[in-house]
């Protein structure tokens, strides 16, 4: 019987093929579509003529016997129902996963131009439609109402795909991502997308097929009343388990945008979703910040606020009252780099366009929200427009901002901004310099160059051999932001470059060192190997976290002149995959495996419970 | 005739709300010949439908023997079905490839001078009932099942049929169900009589027996009502009554003339008394 099968439906598809191939050169040949080629009009015709095609193999599962009054016959025959039906699907389902490998074989040879359905939207469409009209075959002798309720339920099924999409988008808070199921259709599905709407697909696909086997074992010659009653029989619990199934696991995986953690003074968390908002939570409770953020990057702290940026905006969080207010808001059309600096009550930060033209310095006093512009234009910015801002200092009542240019690892200016607009070129360094204790350190080959500020302008006090070529003074690891309190050392990496990653300016850090910042000696530590995040927590101390990728261990280190003291190993993590991450902070380390979140407060490392984490 | 073939146990098979067959116990025996009769829409398609799997109950079970395999009982509906589409040709390949049957015997088909490649729908109801019979008989069944087609083929075919069907009994001991309405042609086939009524057996007699149970009297008057009757005839000048279950008893007590009836009667007078039990309902 299975030959029988096969042959009929190799016959139909031959059929099939010969309209797909013969109508575009009907077309072409009677020039009702010109200046096109062949190909051109051929795959979208081949791709929505597989779309009906799926169906009718789907709906046409008896309609030989039916049409030919042989259906008593076929269920006559020493076969079970089971095995009766499987031969029947077997040859359809190979011939369609045959034709749609050959679909997607030419979708990426060249189709994709030429295509009317997006590939992963063709695919969804394509199964969705074989697998709901193979578990409809049964249910009706008429092939017109099979056909129409078949096209139904396929509405049907998207409407439940987007449903559990969009349920489990409320259920996650994610308010703020606008529910768009256009691209869907017309353009390419983000991966998230992908990697949900493929199970929940199969969630809402799947009970079809099981109730039709199910069902089907009881198939016989009564009218199809019995036969729909025994399916919606099986159908409605399996759907109902299917669905609740897709659900939870759209729940479950679903993750969009970026969230962020951050840990607070007082032993709060912050978190942040450019589309569940931001959140603060204590021991016992959560608390929704009533904001929409494009982007939230937290910048400093000064108990119980939080300073942060979200991309065009500066603000302020309290941890106290779980409030956010914006204290200064970016003209339209430009945006704020985030590299900010912070000097008594003034916070300084780079506004400009987005082509990076018509930059500020914006002076944003943080209590009063005065905000005075001094524009970075002319001779030094002209090359140089992006900037970032690493220092700042009081010079005779003076205040000045050091800023230096982003890019390639080349020697590049340091210019000195002052508070009345004046710019003064203060050096050069290869590398990004820092600003510590009143003392500039600039980079030049194997030298760092120290300058202080003397008599109005910056002169070099000494250089120090750098043979290892250390970079010190990573600025968002080791600068305190309201203050320029001093500090007695300074850690640093060795930065290893490839021949094609000098210009990028991507390293791989694999060695450390110490700059004594009273006798400038640098002393190299040991015991810290692999990859590495320096942590600054407070003005004199800090805490290294070391990654063994081989062994999947993290090593907390307390780093004190020089010395490492092992605080914790965190065992089975995996920093490749991204799923784990790791951040210190004044108060304490918090710790993201996949979706746990756990707090360890310092100096003892006692793990903080939170209740709604 | 000794061995049980088939037993059928609580059988109920129901098609929307109206329960078609309820509760059916009975047993058939190997090389038993078997006609079930009674009114339309008493259930007897329907029974014979689930003997060949084409039905399945809703409760109940029909067990086979051991040692019949589905391949071996072989079904003639009354709607003939058959891949119409097909050539008669092809159609003995697909159910030789089905049934394993390794030479098929063209006997039949030749007799009939049916062209191989004439396609199925093209046959007459008379040649596609010996085709498909010749079909069913390349498997060797061991228990035939035929459903009320008898009557619309043309005497000679009809003959052909029964001739054939009488060999298969003598030859290989099958049990042959058939569903029929007239018994004029097959009086002398079956051993046993069933009659369906609303989804049940109401007589299961062996057909020697039953002449003895049933009887008819023609009378002027009425007859006793103390006398059972089936079913009766009256009109104002004719009477007839068939009664049931007649033993000599009743002979010695009404003195009446008890005559012997065909199995065409026999059954007419079941059928007929359902109808008029009905009526008087």
């Amino acid at each position: 019987m299975l030959k029988t099968e096969i042959i009929n439906v190799l016959k139909q598809t031959f059929y099939f093929l010969l309209v797909v191939l013969t109508l575009p050169g009907i077309l072409l040949g009677t020039r009702i579509v010109r200046d096109q080629s062949f190909f051109q009009i051929f795959f979208p015709i081949f791709q929505f003529g597989l779309l009906f095609w799926a169906l009718f193999m789907g709906i046409s599962l008896f309609s030989t016997e039916r049409g030919q009054r042989g259906m008593e016959y076929l269920l006559s025959l020493p076969y079970s129902r089971l095995w009766l039906i499987g031969q029947k699907i077997l040859p359809r389902a190979a011939v369609e996963l045959a034709l749609y490998f050959v679909c997607m074989l030419l979708y990426v040879q060249g189709g994709e131009n030429a295509a009317a359905v997006h590939s992963f939207s063709f695919t969804i469409l394509y199964f969705a439609l074989f697998c709901i009209s193979l578990s409809l075959s049964a249910s009706s002798d008429n092939f017109l109402v099979l056909f129409v309720f078949s096209l139904f339920s396929l509405a049907a099924f998207l409407c439940l795909v987007f449903g559990v999409f969009w349920a489990a988008l409320q259920a996650k808070g994610y308010i703020f991502y606008e529910f768009d199921i256009r691209p869907f259709f017309t353009d390419t599905v983000d991966r998230y997308l992908v990697n949900l709407i493929v199970p929940v697909a199969l969630g809402i696909l799947l009970p079809l097929l099981i109730s039709l086997s199910l069902a089907f074992r009881k198939f016989d010659m009564r009218p199809a009343k019995t036969y729909n009653k025994r399916f919606f029989k099986f159908f409605v619990p399996v759907f109902i388990i299917g669905l609740i199934g897709s659900f939870m696991f759209a729940h479950q995986t679903l993750e969009i945008g970026y969230t962020r953690y951050f840990l607070t003074q007082d032993l709060q968390v912050v978190e942040a979703n450019e589309y569940t908002g931001v959140k603060i939570y204590d021991g016992q409770r959560e608390y929704r910040v009533n904001m929409d953020v494009y982007y939230f990057w937290p910048l400093w702290q000064e108990s119980p606020f939080i300073y942060f940026w979200d991309g065009f905006r500066v603000g302020r969080l309290s941890t106290l009252e779980h409030t956010a207010e914006i204290l200064y808001e970016a003209p339209r059309g430009e945006w704020i780099d985030w590299r900010n600096w912070g000097y008594d009550r003034t916070m300084a930060f780079l506004e400009r366009k987005r082509d990076y033209s018509d930059t500020h310095l914006v002076l944003l006093d943080i209590d009063s929200c005065d905000v005075k512009k001094i524009p970075l234009t002319g001779e030094p910015f002209k090359d140089y427009s992006n900037c970032m801002i690493f220092g700042a200092d009081k010079v005779e009542g003076r205040r000045f901002w050091l800023i230096y240019p982003q890019g390639r690892l080349e020697e590049k200016p340091i210019y000195q901004l002052w508070e009345d607009g004046r710019i003064d070129s203060i050096g050069a360094s290869q590398k990004w310099p820092c600003y510590i204790n009143g003392t500039l350190l600039s980079y030049a080959a194997n030298e760092i160059i120290l300058s202080k500020h003397k008599e109005g302008k910056f002169e070099v006090l000494q250089s120090i051999l750098n043979k290892e070529d250390f970079h010190f003074g990573w600025y968002v690891h080791f600068q305190k932001k309201l203050s320029n309190s001093p500090v007695n050392e300074v850690y640093g990496r060795k930065i290893y470059l490839t021949s094609d990653e000098k210009n990028t300016g991507q390293a791989y850090y694999t060695e450390y060192a110490r700059l004594d910042l009273d006798n400038f000696k640098i002393e190299e530590l040991d015991g810290l190997k692999g990859y590495l995040n320096l942590y600054s927590a407070d003005i004199d101390s800090y805490y290294a976290l070391e990654m063994d990728d081989a062994a999947h261990e993290a090593n907390l280190y307390q780093v004190k002149e020089g010395t490492l003291k092992l605080l914790k190993t965190f065992k089975d993590v995996d920093l490749t995959s991204g799923l784990n991450s790791f951040d210190v902070s004044e108060s304490g380390m918090l710790v993201k495996k996949g979706n746990k979140i756990k707090v360890y407060a310092l100096p003892d490392l006692k793990e903080v419970k939170f209740k709604k984490l | 005739m000794s061995r049980e073939i088939i037993n059928v146990k609580n059988l109920s098979v129901s098609m929307g709300k109206k329960k078609v067959l309820d509760n059916i116990d009975i047993k058939f025996k190997r090389g038993e010949s078997v006609v079930i009769a009674g009114r339309n829409g008493s259930g007897k398609s329907t029974f014979l439908r689930c003997l060949a799997n084409v039905i399945l109950p809703d409760r109940g079970q029909i067990l086979f023997s051991n040692g019949i395999a589905r391949d071996k009982i072989g079904f003639i509906s009354d709607r003939l079905s058959l891949f119409e589409d097909s050539t008669v040709q092809q159609g003995i390949d697909f159910h030789s490839s089905v049934f394993g049957i390794k030479e098929f015997d063209y006997t039949l088909v030749n007799e009939l001078k049916l062209e191989l490649n004439q396609k199925i729908k093209r046959l007459s109801m008379g040649q596609r009932t010996l085709f498909q019979l010749s079909l069913l008989l390349s498997q060797h069944p061991e228990i035939l099942l035929v459903d009320e087609i008898i009557h619309t083929i043309d005497p000679y075919l009809r003959e052909k049929f029964l001739e054939t069907v009488i060999d298969l009994m003598g030859s290989s001991q099958t049990t042959v169900i058939m569903v029929n309405h007239t018994f004029s042609e097959i009086e002398k086939i079956p051993e046993r009589v069933l009659v369906m009524e609303k989804g049940q057996f109401i007589l299961d007699e062996r057909t020697e027996n039953l002449s003895e149970k049933i009887k008819k009297v023609e009378s002027d008057t009425p007859i006793p009502e103390n006398i059972p009757c089936i079913f009766k005839r009256e009109s104002e000048f004719y009477k007839e009554y068939f009664i049931y279950p007649f033993d000599e008893g009743i002979r010695k007590k009404f003195p009446y003339e008890y005559k012997d009836i065909n199995l065409n009667d026999m059954i007419k007078a079941f059928v007929g008394g359902q109808y008029v039990k009905d009526r008087n309902h």
